[in-house]
């Protein structure tokens, strides 16, 4: 069986001539059903990139990209929003939630283009915030909230459609060390619990912990992948 | 979802409400001027048909002369004669009335009041025929009428200048150099719509005119009252073929006299409002379109300010589609919600328009209904740029927008 993810000799480049940057340069990858991947590198090595065209929100400039077993590359506008809709939630590192909407709002809105009735999304939307343990502020606005609980918000956003693949940029890099664990505990706890499959690029070796496998970039190409050991984990 | 870009759109619109109001604006300037131009003009062409039916029953005019065409050709045209007007009562059929008409200028005194108003020299069908009743005393009878007496009815704005509170019935009043009694008074009809003063008159009989006045025994037109309105156009005609005979005119020579009804008048009219509501309702319609652009305006700079929340929108699962939506419809709410302000503001001004121009209050269903939804079609119509640029947002470079 071919694994859930599957990239082949991927590149990315952006600008022409002179100013032309290799974001990606060759990128061979293979991501299993149910993993917590972390992708490290240093600062420009190509990990949002990489991040961005898993998620389909990006389009490689050569190679190929599998996702269960289906190409993604050449797709269409709409077939990858619509991948984007059914398989996909995302996380990003500066929240982006919409400031004008409710914490329930937020979450409901995934639903909405799903197509789900309005007392449905309600029911879920409810049931997602429960599960990150922000039932109580489901009414809050953003700007009503502290970093970590608008980061939780948005796990239950991406959350809330039951996606296969979780994808998170630096989803604790706007948050302190503290707030940071425990959106980690959250993440791992989704995944271990629910199954869903995590992909999240991080800088912070610490919160290495909570994943099972580390992809190492460097220049726009895979430099190593590594399988995390867990000594004696107790529950978190 | 429909239902979600509603809403959406109805917060985004009352999120920046300043900036909603102002853009919509143009589209309220818009529809109220549309409204009230043609609400307007409905109220002055039938407050004109009002008028002209109140200038008598079933009237047909006969002038000398051919007013349009040709170099002064009622100065070559014989004149009409009293005869000329028997001869249509007897030979025409379907006619009621007919008088013919003689006019003066003259200066009306009475002891110390000097009053200048115009003499109507007429036959007794007069009154029938201008539709004139009178109110106090009587008229003259057909032997005054034939022996051409010297008196007279006063229009009611003559007997106010002249007589003030003073009883007017028997007093003798200089008409230029003749004196002449008072015998009759006549009721009040007002202004019309177009400003003509209908009271300011006097009546004498068109002997007593010709005689004493004149000096001559010209008419200057012949007014006839049909027996019905579907019968104006065979008494029109009839009365046109007897005058030819009279006047001698060869079969392939033209008229020199004309013979017109109110209806004609009315077309006229009717034409010019025509005419001039259409114009300003093509003005208004520009100003509509201009509205619009000011929404196309706003709704580039909105999307624009929404990039990141549009990326955000498409990562988490909007199609195209949705985008796309959620922005006609918040264009085409704004604009409809200038549109339904205009409408208010529209028919308001048509109504105190039509209060201070003493016209009637017309209300057309149609054209506010029009408006309304041309309004809604303009949001779209103009939103459809913006919508279609938020739409094909590549979320890649949406989210990345600062
Ligand atoms: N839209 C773009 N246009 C031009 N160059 C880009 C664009 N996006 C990324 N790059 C370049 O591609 C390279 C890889 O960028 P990428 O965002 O993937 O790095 P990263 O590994 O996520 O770095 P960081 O840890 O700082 O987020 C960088 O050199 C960056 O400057
Ligand atoms: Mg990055």
């Amino acid at each position: 069986m071919s694994p859930l993810i599957q990239v082949r000799g991927v590149h990315r480049v952006y600008g022409m001539g002179e100013a032309e940057v290799r974001a990606l340069d060759g990128v061979d990858l293979d991501l299993e059903k149910g993993g917590f991947t972390t992708l490290m590198g240093p600062s420009g090595s190509g990990k949002s990139t990489m991040l961005n065209i898993i998620g389909c929100l990006d389009e490689p400039t050569e190679g190929s990209y599998m996702l269960e077993g289906v190409e993604m590359v050449g797709l269409g506008r709409k077939e990858r929003a619509l991948v984007r809709r059914e398989k996909l939630g995302f996380v990003f590192q500066g929240f982006n939630l919409l400031a004008r909407s409710t914490a329930l709002e937020n979450v409901e809105l995934p639903l909405i283009y799903q197509g789900f009735s309005a007392a449905e999304r309600k029911k879920r939307a409810t049931e997602a915030l429960d599960q990150v343990g922000l039932a109580s502020r489901a009414g809050h606005l953003p700007s009503e909230m502290s970093g970590g609980q608008q980061q939780r918000v948005a796990i239950a956003r991406a959350i809330v459609t039951q996606p296969e693949i979780l994808l998170a940029d630096e989803p604790t890099g706007n948050l302190d060390t503290k707030t940071s664990h425990e959106v980690m505990q959250l993440l791992q706890r989704l995944n271990r619990d629910d199954g869903i499959t995590i992909i999240m690029v991080s800088h912070e070796p610490e919160m290495m912990v909570y994943t099972d496998f580390i992809v190492r970039f460097r220049d726009g190409r895979v430099e190593s992948t590594e399988i995390v050991d867990h000594p004696e984990e107790s529950s978190c | 979802m429909l239902m979600n870009a509603f809403r959406i759109a109805v917060t985004e619109i009352f999120r920046n409400l300043t900036r909603s109001m102002l853009t919509a604006l143009g589209i309220l300037i818009g529809v109220a001027a549309v409204i009230a131009m043609v609400g307007l003009g409905q109220g002055a062409t039938a407050a004109i048909e009002g008028d002209l039916e109140a200038m008598g029953n079933n009237l047909i005019f006969v002038t000398p002369g051919v007013s349009q065409r040709g170099p002064s050709p009622r100065a070559q045209a014989p004149p009409l004669t009293v005869r000329d007007a028997e001869a249509i009562r007897q030979q025409v059929s379907h006619v009621v009335a007919v008088t013919p008409v003689a006019n003066a200028a003259a200066t009306l005194v009475y002891g110390d009041e000097e009053v200048d108003t115009t003499v109507n020299g007429g036959g007794l069908d007069w009154f029938a025929v201008a539709d004139w009743e009178v109110v106090e005393g009587r008229k003259p009878t057909q032997g005054e009428m034939i022996s051409g007496a010297a008196v007279c009815v006063l229009g009611d704005t003559v007997r106010e200048a002249l007589f003030g509170g003073e009883a007017a019935l028997g007093a003798k009043i200089r008409v230029n150099k003749m004196s002449c009694e008072v015998i009759g008074l006549t009721e009040v009809k007002g202004t019309n719509t177009m400003g003509m003063e209908q009271d300011d008159f006097v009546f004498v009989p068109i002997a007593t005119a010709h005689r004493r006045l004149l000096g001559n025994t010209d008419v200057s037109s012949i007014l006839v009252s049909a027996d019905h309105t579907s019968n104006i156009d065979s008494v029109t005609q009839e009365t046109e073929s007897l005058l030819r005979q009279r006047r001698n005119i060869a079969s392939n020579t033209s008229d020199n006299f004309s013979v017109s009804d109110t209806r004609e008048m009315a077309e006229m009219i009717r034409g010019i409002t025509n005419i001039l509501t259409a114009f300003l309702g093509a003005v208004a319609g520009v100003s509509l379109l201009v509205g619009g652009i000011g929404i196309m305006n706003i709704m580039l700079v909105s999307v624009t300010e929404r990039t990141r929340e549009i990326g955000i929108r498409m990562a988490i699962g909007a199609l195209e589609r949705d985008v796309l939506t959620q922005f006609l419809v918040e264009a085409g709410l704004l604009s409809a919600m200038g549109g339904g302000l205009g409408v208010a503001m529209g028919l308001l001004g048509s109504w105190g328009g039509a209060k201070l121009m003493d016209v009637p209050f017309v209300f057309n269903m149609p054209v506010t209904l029009g408006a309304l939804a041309f309004s809604a079609v303009v949001g779209v119509v103009f939103g459809w740029y913006p919508a279609r640029k938020a739409a094909r947002m590549e979320p890649i470079d949406a989210l990345r927008h600062t």
